[in-house]
């Protein structure tokens, strides 16, 4: 076992020991903190799927120097076997479809009930698994890049059609009276920029050359850009038609304390990555390229507890981030436990 | 002004010449090459041209829409508040824009001294080499003196090709 590797687990058992207490002290939060690590950790296993896809069909030096990265987050979607067992059995706290009395009013009620949801959610499940399976036995295979190239056409549609319906199940749903049709784009969009800042962090401490950086910064903001715009979209949408259906669910996210949180996605999601990779000095500069990682990576988790936390309704809470370090730590973790070995080293040669 | 143009196998010779005869008073200097010389180029002005018109277009927008929502035709649509925010971003993106690119398009054409649709090196019909492999000096001089140091100094350089240039 690697220090890395050591250190990741210590990380995540505290988180999931943080977690544990605050299910014996207030185990009225532990849904909607679990929920919203769930949601930010998983665009890290998707959005490395879809990005190895994509850089399949494009080709590019940037998909080489990130593939170990990239790889590892495939490898730590085992991870979501055990991490569904507190969401399934905190369901009825998080999702007020479930109980009879408020369904009976939906009109959405043939698509919100419990069968249905976990029907979709196997689908899912045998989606993803099935994807990381091939994607992982492509990379080991001697011509890893025709067959990559195979999978991705079909892989990259069953993705974006699993992750829109998998975002509007576990998170759109929190309010089941919201629909908006950008929400499952804002989450793939999303999971894939997650996904390239944490392989741009884990990356950059191998010195890739100053060109390759330069394309992963800017590949860095054309998601941060299409997040934004679609993100921003959505708002506009529901600001100016101004319904009954939809304007609640920007009204619980706009109390005092979650339009702040709101304000710092928007500077450190959108206007501060935006503008520091606008520069290509900028670009090239590794110190500025791990800022810009760590910083949308603090701002995809601020995000997840702006989406989920004000459904409860409640504010931060500290097992919010016990929670998501618990993610984070085991996520990295079995990245580093189960990420094929020989990989990294094939990977410098491409 | 009479003008002479050289040609020059390499880049290393091209760039000896170009030093050797800037140090020539009053001549002018143009390359034309069939590559982009590898010697990193002046950093150019015009992003910050670009970045700084669009963000002055955009706030220009963006404070005349809140001008004419909230002070000179204040309008209540649908009990929103005057000054509503999120509907004017659009606007002020697209202004910001088409402002950057402007200033983009025509502070290239300035910068590059375009459009110029004819200039005496096109008389020479050796230059048509310098889009595939020779590496061209034009030298515009001032008087006949200058001229011919410049002259002089090129018979040093062993050019590929020395010819006069029509005034």
């Amino acid at each position: 076992m690697s220090r890395a590797e050591r250190d990741a687990w210590i990380a995540g058992i505290i988180g999931l020991a943080g977690a544990l207490i605050g299910w014996v002290v207030a185990p009225s939060q532990v849904p909607h903190a679990w929920l919203a690590a769930l949601t930010a950790w998983i665009g890290w296993p998707l959005g490395s799927m879809a990005l190895l896809l994509t850089h399949a069909l494009t080709g590019g030096r940037w998909g080489y120097a990130v593939r170990p990265a990239l790889v590892g987050g495939v490898c730590s979607l085992p991870l979501l076997i055990p991490a569904l067992i507190p969401f399934l059995l905190t369901m009825p706290a998080l999702y007020p479809w479930t109980h009879a009395d408020t369904a009976s009013h939906l009109a959405n009620h043939f698509y919100l009930n419990v069968p249905f949801f976990a029907g979709r959610g196997i689908v899912y499940l045998l989606v993803w698994f099935g994807l990381a399976g091939l994607i992982l036995r492509a990379l080991r295979s001697a011509e890893a890049d025709p067959m990559l190239e195979r999978l991705a056409p079909a892989g990259l549609i069953l993705l974006a059609l699993t992750v829109t319906f998998a975002a509007i199940d576990t998170t759109m749903s929190l309010d089941p009276d919201f629909s908006s049709s950008a929400y499952g784009m804002i989450a793939a969009a999303g999971a894939g920029l997650f996904a390239l800042a944490v392989a741009v962090l884990l990356t950059a401490a191998a010195l890739p050359p100053a060109e390759i950086r330069a394309d992963l910064g800017k590949l860095l903001l054309g998601l941060v850009v299409l997040w934004a715009y679609l993100d921003f979209m959505q708002v506009l949408i529901v600001w100016q038609s101004d319904l009954a259906s939809e304007a609640p669910w920007y009204s619980v996210r706009s109390t005092p304390f979650w339009a702040v949180i709101a304000a710092l996605v928007a500077a450190a999601h959108f206007a501060l990555p935006f503008a520091m990779l606008l520069s290509p000095a900028l670009q090239r500069s590794r110190r500025c390229m791990l800022c810009v990682a760590g910083l949308l990576i603090v701002a995809e988790i601020l995000y997840s507890w702006w989406l989920v936390l004000p459904a409860a309704p409640r504010g931060l809470r500290l097992i919010d981030p016990a929670a998501m370090l618990a993610f984070g730590g085991c996520g990295v973790g079995l990245a580093l436990r189960l990420r094929p070995r020989p990989l990294a080293a094939v990977a410098h040669h491409g | 002004m009479s003008g002479v143009l050289a040609a020059f196998a390499d880049e290393a010779a091209l760039e000896e010449a170009t030093m050797r005869l800037s140090l020539v008073p009053a001549c002018r200097l143009q390359t034309y090459t069939p590559r982009p010389l590898e010697d990193d180029p002046p950093r150019s002005r015009l992003p910050l041209v670009i970045l700084l018109a669009g963000m002055l277009s955009a706030a220009a927008i963006f404070g005349m829409e809140t001008y004419a929502d909230t002070a000179s035709y204040p309008l209540d649509i649908g009990g929103r508040p005057l000054f509503s925010w999120p509907s004017l971003v659009p606007m002020a993106f697209e202004g910001g824009a088409l402002a950057a690119v402007a200033a983009g398009f025509f502070g290239f054409l300035i910068a590059n001294r375009l459009p110029h649709l004819h200039d005496p090196v096109d008389e020479s019909e050796g230059f048509r080499r310098a889009t595939r492999d020779w590496y061209f000096l034009a030298i515009r001089a001032p008087d006949a003196a200058a001229l011919a140091e410049a002259l002089s100094i090129l018979d040093e350089l062993h050019p590929e090709l020395v010819e006069e240039l029509p005034a």
